[in-house]
């Protein structure tokens, strides 16, 4: 355990002061370069730049290989390849807007790596009931994985600073629960995606001075979904991850379809003339988190964030939880 | 609408647990043996359908728990 513990805050350094110190001359990057969008819930007409993709995919390469270099583990190439092709399909989205179909399909080569590995295991551990050996159908969960979890975290992409600080919150849980469960080696190897996003909700956090676009929000995501195929805690990663499955939830059985949220024409959200967030009436618009926190009035979109960020600890609590069971067998 | 939405990833995570409870209880001691090769493929398909259709009754659950905590809680 005690030789761990120098890859583990090397990594952690690397991780968090790669994106501290990349993002500005990113967001300078890009701002020279005009790749810019509004941030339709500010009052002034406010541009902000995207993707911060590159800086967390940078983030990430050099934290893991840094961990790779004492460690030598499949795992850790699996997660670099997949977390690095979800960044370009993601780039691709982030460049050219792509159909909805298109991020889920593309995502399922992002699996792949982890498949022609081996470093995946058939078995799908459940809390107090123990684990089930499913081989084949275990291949079609690892190719579902990093696709939902791409995509969830992307859908909750929203708002200042939302999807940055729910992965900090969802990523730690992780973590901590890796540690319970003892699998120390995949518990350091998880910490650098906690550490990109805490480096990157510095600039990402209300208000926004970068949007991490398609690529970034879909890099963070794989990374999560392939740490927990990985590291054998598929069901505490979903539990973590529950205020973004609900969100996803709500939206697919609203529109009982995949669709590319910019093809919605209803609005789910409008703003009050103090330009404070508010849920519409309209029927044909998705139901989604952030409308139903708004159902009982308007909120600014600092509190809205705030209530995500504590349903977000709310989960990862319950995650923890998890970890505890997965332990005990009735 | 905020205690709601913690009860909802209450009832999340209680479903959760109760329908891998179910997925061990009935998939772990499933097996199929006498058709020689097929054996692995037989049981995989078998585990799958059992699997889908735990799921489509989770989400069906899910759904109707949904409609039931939130229009409660729209009306009032």
């Amino acid at each position: 355990m005690t030789e761990l513990i120098i890859p583990a805050i090397i990594s952690c350094i690397v991780a968090f002061f790669t994106v501290y110190f990349m993002t500005p001359h990113l967001i300078k990057f890009l701002q020279k370069r005009n790749f810019s969008v509004k941030d339709v819930n500010k009052k002034d007409h406010v541009m902000v730049v995207r993707p911060g993709g590159p800086s967390i995919i940078a983030g990430i390469i050099a934290s893991e290989l840094v961990l790779f270099i004492f460690f030598q583990a499949n795992e850790i190439l699996a997660i670099i390849i997949t977390s690095f092709i979800a960044f370009v399909i993601g780039y691709i989205d982030d460049k050219k807007v792509m159909g909805g179909w298109f991020k889920p399909i593309a995502l399922v080569i992002a699996s792949i790596p982890i498949l022609l590995l081996g470093t995946h295991d058939s078995n799908l551990s459940f809390p107090l009931f123990g684990s089930v050996h499913i081989p084949i159908l275990y291949i079609g969960i690892i190719l579902f994985m990093i696709p939902i979890t791409g995509n969830t975290i992307n859908s909750i992409d929203v708002l200042n600073g939302v999807a940055s600080g729910f992965m900090i919150i969802a990523s730690f849980s992780l973590s901590i629960a890796l540690f319970i469960l003892q699998n120390y080696e995949m518990a350091i190897i998880s910490l650098p995606l906690g550490f990109v996003s805490l480096a990157f909700y510095k600039y990402h956090k209300m208000p926004s001075q970068i949007f991490p676009g398609d690529s970034g929000a879909l890099t963070l995501g794989a990374m999560y979904g392939a740490i927990a195929i990985l590291g054998h805690v598929e069901i505490i990663a979903a539990i973590a991850l529950l205020p973004a499955v609900i969100n996803s939830f709500l939206f697919l059985s609203s529109m009982r379809r995949i669709v590319e949220h910019r093809q919605i024409k209803g609005k789910p959200v409008e703003h009050t003339e103090d330009f404070k967030l508010k849920a519409t009436n309209d029927k044909t618009a998705p139901v989604t988190l952030v409308r139903l926190i708004l159902a009982s009035g308007p909120l600014s979109e600092k509190e809205v964030g705030y209530i995500i960020f504590k349903l977000a600890i709310f989960s990862g609590l319950l995650a923890i939880i998890s970890a505890f069971m997965t332990g005990v067998s009735i | 609408m905020k205690v709601e939405l913690f009860g909802f990833l209450f009832a999340m995570w209680i479903l959760i647990i109760v329908g891998g409870g179910i997925l061990v209880v009935i998939l772990g001691p499933l097996s199929i043996t006498g058709y020689g090769d097929f054996n692995l493929i037989l049981n995989s398909g078998i585990k799958a359908i059992i699997a889908i259709i735990l799921v489509v009754v989770w989400i069906l659950i899910l759904s109707k728990l949904k409609n039931w905590i939130f229009r409660k809680a729209i009306k009032s």
